[in-house]
């Protein structure tokens, strides 16, 4: 059984087939070469393959592409574009060591970038909360927790 | 891929839906955060057809009812009814537990009656239901019916219905209403949990119900054995003793039965205090 999906990926209209087994993690990585998406534990726990659904965070690992037929899709790749400057997010991220190996890093941004726009001035409790569904194994956290500081005080992140 | 092959349908109508649910091996999804985990993890077996209530219409309705309820339909996300203040307003409980209810990224797919459907006796939402009287409009093929969620809970719907929506009663005038709950981190599924109700009675607050979760195969109603009780008596410490020592909790990795019958009784006491301290005077 396949079904034809299109979603709006970064701005860009794509459709494929797909099964209807295929998670929107899958589909984004292995049909349409997307791979700022990390699959980490592929059970919903870990967080790493945070995207945006229309707007709100999602994990594309407990989502059916097909069920997100005709949603607009947002993963890394559309914080900032190729050769233009860099998210001021992931701007923080560098100048706060927020990234080690770099597995949970596009995840943790496109939460704390959520999080930022509806909440530009997020304590940071509030901050720590919403990064709690995230996990670093590398536990580099305090960077983490630093560069979204650092990203909110300095404004215009959205 | 991680999960096993399913079949999937998108019906237009809860008409098509509920010819879809009458197959054999079809199952109802509707924000699918508990359902395509348990597939992926292969913890339950695959459905022959996943029924995608999504584009069913009318189903993503969440209305206040003319007697001071609610009612939540089968495709209100756990995100939405979280920041409606018809629900802080006619069932602060039911908010209260939402915004533990796993993380804000899966509570903007999740739903309420996917959570409570899928009636995991630890899990927030199903106690909750239970412990506010919720009622499920539940839809088959040879029609409609209303049943308790308490009853629900025991054995979630029949093959081929699916609920279509939950009505919660009004709050009682001048009702406080507390859950609370121990995870061993924030947002993950509690290992005990209490949701207490109390009414104004002569000289102050008195108990009107008492749930606890994660203390058995279902929500448990202990409501019988503190209701009228005033919070902070002696009589009200030894109903609870009397109901924490008659609890038969699970134990396993996340908890055993003695923490759990701790917890329940301790997280009890706490919410009756402080859904006490919600109640008007």
């Amino acid at each position: 059984m396949s079904a034809r999906v299109r979603l709006e990926v970064n701005g860009t209209v794509r459709e494929t087939e797909v099964e209807p087994r295929e998670t929107l993690a899958e589909v984004l990585r292995d049909r349409l070469g997307v791979l700022g998406v990390r699959i980490g534990c592929a059970e919903g726990h870990c967080g790493a393959c945070t995207v945006q659904v229309d707007g709100a965070t999602a994990r594309a690992c407990t989502l059916l592409a097909v069920q997100v037929d005709g949603a607009r899709v947002r993963t890394v790749e559309g914080l900032s574009a190729p050769g233009e400057p860099l998210h001021p997010l992931q701007e923080a991220f560098i100048a706060e060591h927020g990234l080690q190996c770099g597995f949970c890093t596009a995840g943790m941004l496109l939460t704390a970038e959520e999080l930022l726009r509806e909440q530009p001035d997020a304590d940071d409790d509030t901050i720590r909360a919403a990064l709690a569904g995230n996990l670093c194994r590398c536990t580099g956290y305090q960077g983490i927790l630093r560069a979204v500081r650092r990203a909110r005080d300095e404004g215009e992140h959205a | 891929m991680t999960l096993p092959p399913v079949g999937y349908v998108r019906p237009r109508t809860l008409a098509e839906a509920l010819t879809a649910l009458a197959g054999e091996g079809a199952r109802p999804l509707a924000g699918g955060q508990t359902l395509v985990p348990a597939l992926a993890a292969r913890l339950i077996p695959a459905p022959r057809t996943l029924v995608d209530l999504a584009a069913v219409p009318g189903l993503d309705v969440l209305e206040g009812t003319a007697d001071g309820g609610l009612r939540i339909g089968a495709m209100v996300r756990q995100r939405a009814a979280e920041r409606s203040e018809l629900v802080a307003g006619r069932a602060p409980m039911l908010a209260e537990a939402l915004a533990e209810v796993g993380h804000p990224s899966v509570r903007h797919r999740g739903t309420v009656v996917g959570s409570v459907a899928h009636a995991d006796p630890a899990a927030e939402l199903p106690a909750v239901a239970v412990a506010l009287g919720a009622v499920a409009e539940v839809a088959g093929a040879d029609g409609r019916r209303d049943v308790a969620v308490s009853a629900l809970v025991a054995g979630g719907p029949r093959a081929g219905e699916v609920i279509v929506a939950l009505r919660l009663p009004a709050p009682a005038p001048g009702e406080g209403q507390a859950w609370l709950e121990t995870a061993p981190r924030r947002f993950d599924l509690p290992v005990a949990s209490a949701g207490a109700r109390c009414v104004p009675g002569d000289g102050g607050p008195v108990v009107a119900g008492l749930v606890l979760g994660g203390v058995g195969p279902t929500p448990v109603d202990v409501g019988d054995a503190v209701r009228r009780l005033r919070p902070g008596s002696a009589e009200l410490a030894s109903a609870l003793d009397a109901a924490a020592a008659r609890l038969d909790p699970p134990s396993d990795a996340r908890g055993s039965a003695q923490l759990r019958r701790h917890l329940a009784r301790t997280l009890a006491e706490r919410a009756i205090a402080r859904a006490a301290e919600r109640t008007a005077a």
